[in-house]
């Protein structure tokens, strides 16, 4: 993809590769954890329902990384997600 | 990422997450589908042991019975009973912690594979079996944990580009029966479109249900949101004997084949599928019973626990939340352990569907940036030679695997390692030889060789085993190699029937049309 | 065995593939009939299904024997395009008897 035209448009697809590996993993991985936190369920099940649909948020997370074209948005939305849930989480603790 | 349409994008990144991760998905799959019949495999590999089948209870009371002798003061048994697929009883054994708090907690010890019927270990040929391909199809040979990371870095790849096929996949229902021969790129698009669109229900579920089996691994981060101690949550989900202490009062069991009536009773006749014995000589021994899933969905069964000494029923798991039985019908499925054998085979069926899948699409992928007389740039050069290696050489590696199992003498010591290293040379080596041939007769003749080699397993069977060839089950076995031999000869004769790109010129006018057509479908 | 399933998917996919007359040339007028027939068996297949592996293992074996049942016909109709939707009703039959047995 990477053509010798354009050097910026190499980085920008290995920042984009980037955000939707990585950052798509900790979003998914913060919103399935907060989910699992407040789900009103018993503890082991909320548990079960965050890991289940993980896997689901990480696939949305990095497929639409790729369809958005404006860089900025994709790294701001899904880093924005990752830090926001994961933040609360942590902020949260462990459900008493 | 050409134009901004849903369909461009998706079609795009379809495209790329299919190469990525394709060769090492189709081995995968490959795997994962011989791994439906693993018992067999397995039994076929060792064609000596033919045990006499004994009950439930006779099982459990042989396996207790050496255990006392062998491992009388381990901290626990896990005893596997055997059923009409897994013929031995297999045990495994813990040792009970050093006093030291500082040492490193004792592993699991290998398994053993005792005769139901006698109670001593199995004397057979050593082999890994069956057990081989299923380990490799997640965790890819490699060591722990990168093999299973890999595994599920390319099954997410997989979810990616199943949900972006469907997406990017305008005629699903007008393309649904639609299978053209000898059309070039097109037929290939069209094996693609129908291998995956006729099984999608099963491709979706097989990948999706194959990231949960490790997603304890993969993401256990809710489990520490709502766990201060993380073990707690399996603690909550298996029977856990590992809390139970030892009083340090010697103990002897009670009769284990009286709590297996027992327990199969309760459930009204399902069968006892595993025993787990904490401190088995402890006068506070538990017994924890754990319920067949054979005959169910949810793989995660339901258990009943036992005070060893007294043989009073203590507890029973709970029942199962929606989202706990979710998961485990999720495991359930992925496993296949409740299918009987017509829907054993149509699984298999379906799993070769998913290989023609990935194969096809990585097939596609080359064919559609092929210029016609041109000489193929780099990048395509390395993706086609992958493809021969990934495609057309693995058969090849798990027929030697089967054959070597019958060729190397079997009291060889180290023959289970030297039946693996075989896969590997014959399939690496293969990959590398075919290297020196053009791509098109390399693809010819490592899948006619494939073919070969499968072709020559009943043979070798017969020869090796003689008689013992001539019962229902070898007879099954060998005829299915048969078959995998003329799926990869029709393969190698296909290629080999057409013409180079003699066919080509004739139809450019045509093939303009519809290369214009296509490159709306496609993108 | 639990043939039945199966067979009848071949027979409602055969009917759906005449229904739409693609890849086999099938008069306007019996389009419509082929269509509904199809639907028809393909329920059929979904009742034998319940009927054979009870309602929670249902779904998934339906699922299953529907897709291998899809992909026989696709290959059968990619190189006898004019034979494979002519066994439907032999196969209806058996599958018929097969669910009675």
């Amino acid at each position: 993809m990477a053509s010798a035209q354009d050097a910026g448009r190499g980085w920008s697809m290995a920042g984009r590769c980037l955000t939707a590996l990585v950052g798509g993993y900790a979003a998914a991985a913060g919103l399935a954890t907060l989910l699992a936190r407040l789900l009103p369920v018993a503890r082991v099940e909320a548990t079960a329902w965050g890991m289940i649909l993980s896997f689901l948020f990480y696939a949305a997370f990095g497929l639409w990384a790729f369809h958005e074209p404006r860089l900025a948005r994709v790294a701001g939305v899904i880093w924005g997600i990752a830090i926001v849930t994961g933040g609360a989480a942590l902020l949260l603790g462990v459900r008493p | 990422m050409k134009g901004n349409g849903v369909r461009q994008s998706m079609a795009w990144i379809h495209g790329w997450l299919g190469l990525l991760a394709g060769w090492i998905l189709f081995a995968m799959f490959v795997t994962g589908t011989a791994s439906y019949f693993r018992p067999e495999i397995t039994r076929w590999m060792q064609p000596e042991y033919r045990p006499r089948p004994v009950g439930n209870a006779e099982a459990a009371r042989t396996a207790v019975a050496w255990l006392q002798k062998n491992a009388p003061h381990d901290e626990q048994w896990t005893i596997y009973l055997p059923n009409d697929r897994t013929l031995a009883t297999r045990v495994f054994t813990r040792a009970r912690p050093s006093p030291d708090p500082k040492a490193p907690r004792p592993p699991r010890r290998p398994e053993t594979r005792l005769d139901p019927a006698t109670g001593v270990p199995v004397e057979a040929r050593e082999t890994r079996g069956g057990e081989f391909f299923y380990r490799f199809h997640f965790q890819l040979q490699l060591p722990h944990p990168w093999g299973r990371w890999l595994a599920g870095l390319c099954a997410m790849f997989m979810l990616g580009a199943i949900l972006s096929g469907v997406i990017t996949h305008k005629r699903i229902f007008a393309d649904f029966f639609t299978l053209r021969w000898s059309k070039g790129r097109r037929s290939w698009l069209d094996a693609h479109n129908v291998s995956a669109v006729l099984a999608l229900p099963y491709h979706a579920m097989i990948t999706y249900t194959g990231l949960i089996t490790l997603v304890a691994m993969y993401t256990p981060w809710p489990i520490l949101a709502n766990y201060a101690q993380p073990a707690a949550f399996s603690a909550s989900l298996y029977a856990d004997t590992a809390s139970q202490k030892a009083s340090g009062q010697p103990g002897r069991l009670a009769d284990i084949g009286r709590l297996v009536e027992a327990a199969s009773a309760e459930w009204q006749g399902a069968r006892v599928s595993r025993i787990i014995i904490g401190n088995p000589d402890d006068a506070s021994s538990t017994v924890t019973l754990l319920r067949s899933s054979d005959d169910r969905l949810n793989a995660r069964s339901a258990s009943i626990t036992y005070a060893g000494v007294s043989g009073e029923r203590l507890s029973a798991s709970p029942p199962l939340g929606p989202a706990i039985e979710t998961a485990g019908v999720m495991l359930g499925l992925h496993l296949g352990w409740f299918a009987g054998p017509l829907l054993r085979w149509v699984c298999f069926l379906l799993g070769l569907t998913g290989c023609a899948m990935v194969a096809t699409g990585l097939v596609l992928w080359a064919v559609k940036r092929r210029k016609p007389g041109a000489k193929p740039f780099f990048g395509l050069s390395l993706v086609d030679r992958l493809n021969i290696g990934a495609i057309a050489c693995l058969p090849a590696g798990m027929a030697a695997f089967l054959l070597a199992n019958r060729l190397l003498p079997p009291m060889l010591a180290s023959r289970a390692d030297l039946e693996v290293s075989a896969m590997f040379w014959t399939w690496f080596g293969l990959a590398g030889l075919s290297l020196l041939r053009p791509a098109r007769r390399a693809w010819i003749e490592t899948l006619a060789f494939s073919a070969l080699l499968f072709a020559a397993i009943p043979i070798v069977d017969l020869v090796t085993i003689g008689g013992g060839a001539f019962d229902g089950f070898f007879l099954a076995f060998d005829g299915t190699m048969v078959l995998l031999a003329a799926v990869l000869g029709f393969a190698a004769w296909r290629l080999a029937r057409r013409p180079v790109d003699a066919a080509r010129p004739r139809r450019r006018v045509s093939l303009a049309v519809s290369e214009v057509r296509e490159a709306m479908d496609v993108a | 065995m639990s043939l039945e399933v199966a067979l009848f998917g071949y027979a409602g996919f055969a009917n759906l593939a005449r229904g739409r007359g693609r890849e086999l040339r099938t008069a306007p007028a019996e389009r419509s009939r082929a269509r509904i027939i199809g639907w028809l068996l393909i329920l059929a297949s979904f009742l034998a299904a319940l009927l054979r592996f009870g309602p929670y293992q249902a779904v998934p074996a339906w699922l299953a024997l529907l897709s291998v049942s899809g992909v026989a016909l696709v290959l059968v109709l990619s190189r006898w395009p004019a034979r494979a939707s002519a066994p439907w009703m032999p196969m209806t039959a058996v599958a018929l008897a097969l669910c009675f047995l």
